[in-house]
């Protein structure tokens, strides 16, 4: 099992959007790399900001890996948020586009109007992350033990 | 059971609190004709405008204006549930957001009517977003309150009528039609009452943030849990809503633009949210003595 945000599970979270019929429909003409980025938080074991690139084109991804300096600069939407945010995201306990919209998510980079059209694209996106089985860092607060 | 009158009592009427500020200015901004509209100059525009530049305001009117029908057909059990938990100020305020709503709908039908003369069927205009949230989530949310008058119904309820329908689409709505108008110095009698609908609107906003808020503050986390559920639920066939009158159409007259309404409503929409869920641990007194926030500013 991958660990969350890190180039393992960037490439399943991509496999996973590959194989999504779902996502296949409503992405249909979405054209845009999208990266993820997870701030840091020692408190949920992220000592570092950790960021993933999505290569999203019409429907499909290309690929997917850790974003540096160069897949941040290419991506067309950037979504950021702190551990406890995605934790709630993963855990299905927030819808992404309540997330986006309520500024939990960040939209770093890139125009909430040009998202609109694919919010159903975005929210089969999240909803193939959160069925993947992953590891979180040590030190991810439990259930129970979220701060 | 006694009926104990809070009026001839020592406690009277709050006029401090939060609803009965709203309700002392709909009485005196609140208080437009829509009969007293004049259209004259709009007719005359409207006559002048090609077939494509009438479709989109004739699309964005049967929004409107069946929305507002909807608003207005579906605020009885709220108010209901706000008069049988005794909160006299809050009903009071209701009744001026209730007749308001009804002089939306007026005002829709008369541009319909006398701009437009336009007898046909606008339903055609309503997309598959649109339905699911004026057809179906709209009544069923509020219709709810009559069987289940629980906090987390009311939460429900209120994320529904207005944070989805008045914040996100309504607000919006009008905020990029005055836009439209005003851009394009295009009918001045629909410009005047698009003010007013926005004065109205930003009242009905103020309470439906004051009423959230009093529902965290006063019963915590459930209700926080069943607010941020329906906001999940809602955003994206309201966001849907918005981009199906873009779909309609190849190239949108009027340099009408998805910004016009996405990047406004991003803006409340989030200062808002963060307004309810500060609620979050506050105290009932600090809910009524908040200071004016920028609805009730507008209002």
């Amino acid at each position: 099992m991958a660990e969350i945000f890190t180039d393992e599970w960037a490439g399943a979270w991509c496999r996973a959007i590959q194989a999504s019929d779902a996502y296949k429909s409503a992405a249909a003409g979405w054209d845009g790399a999208v990266a993820v980025v997870m701030s840091a938080d020692p408190e949920y074991g992220v000592r570092e900001e950790r960021a993933v690139f999505l290569d999203l084109a019409d429907g499909d991804c290309r690929g997917g890996r850790t974003a540096g300096t160069e897949e941040l600069a290419a991506a067309v939407f950037v979504l950021q948020a702190p551990p406890a945010v995605w934790k709630r995201v993963l855990g299905r306990e927030i819808e992404p586009i309540w997330g986006l919209m309520s500024g939990k998510i960040a939209l770093a980079k890139g125009s909430i109007s040009k998202l609109i059209p694919y919010t159903r694209a975005a929210k089969e996106m999240v909803e193939q992350a959160v069925g993947l089985e992953a590891d979180f860092p040590p030190g991810w607060p439990r259930e129970d033990d979220t701060p | 059971m006694t009926r104990i009158f809070q009026v001839t009592g020592p406690r009277g009427l709050d006029h401090d609190s939060p609803p009965m500020r709203l309700w002392h200015k709909a009485k005196q901004r609140g208080v437009w004709d829509p009969r007293s509209i004049d259209f004259s100059r709009d007719r005359e525009d409207w006559l002048r405008l090609s077939d494509l530049e009438r479709d989109v305001l004739l699309r964005l009117t049967s929004l409107f204006a069946a929305g507002e029908e909807s608003v207005a057909l579906d605020l009885l059990p709220l108010i209901q549930t706000i008069a049988a938990e005794g909160r006299l100020e809050e009903e009071m305020y209701l009744a001026a957001f209730l007749w308001e709503e009804a002089k939306h709908v007026e005002l829709f039908r008369r541009f319909v009517d006398e701009v437009a003369e336009e007898a046909s069927d606008l339903s055609r205009y309503h997309t598959p977003s649109y339905r699911r949230v004026f057809y179906e989530e709209l009544p069923t949310a509020l219709g709810r309150l009559r069987d289940d008058p629980s906090p987390e119904a009311q939460a429900a309820a209120s994320v529904t009528y207005n944070m989805i329908v008045e914040g996100v689409l309504a607000e919006t709505g009008y905020h990029g039609y005055h836009q439209i108008l005003v851009r394009n110095e295009l009918m001045p009698g629909m410009q005047q009452a698009v003010a007013y609908l926005k004065a109205d609107e930003a009242r009905h906003m103020a309470y439906g943030v004051f009423l959230l808020s009093r529902l965290v503050a006063e019963h915590g986390e459930p209700v926080w849990a069943a607010i941020e559920a329906r906001m999940g639920e809602l955003l994206a066939p309201a966001l849907g809503v918005i981009e199906e009158v873009f779909e309609a159409y190849d190239e949108m007259p009027f340099g009408l633009t998805r910004e016009d309404f996405s990047g406004f409503a991003l803006t409340q929409f989030q200062r808002r949210s963060r307004r309810i869920e500060l609620a979050r641990g506050k105290s009932l007194e600090e809910i009524a003595g908040a200071p004016l926030d920028d609805d009730e500013a507008a209002a």
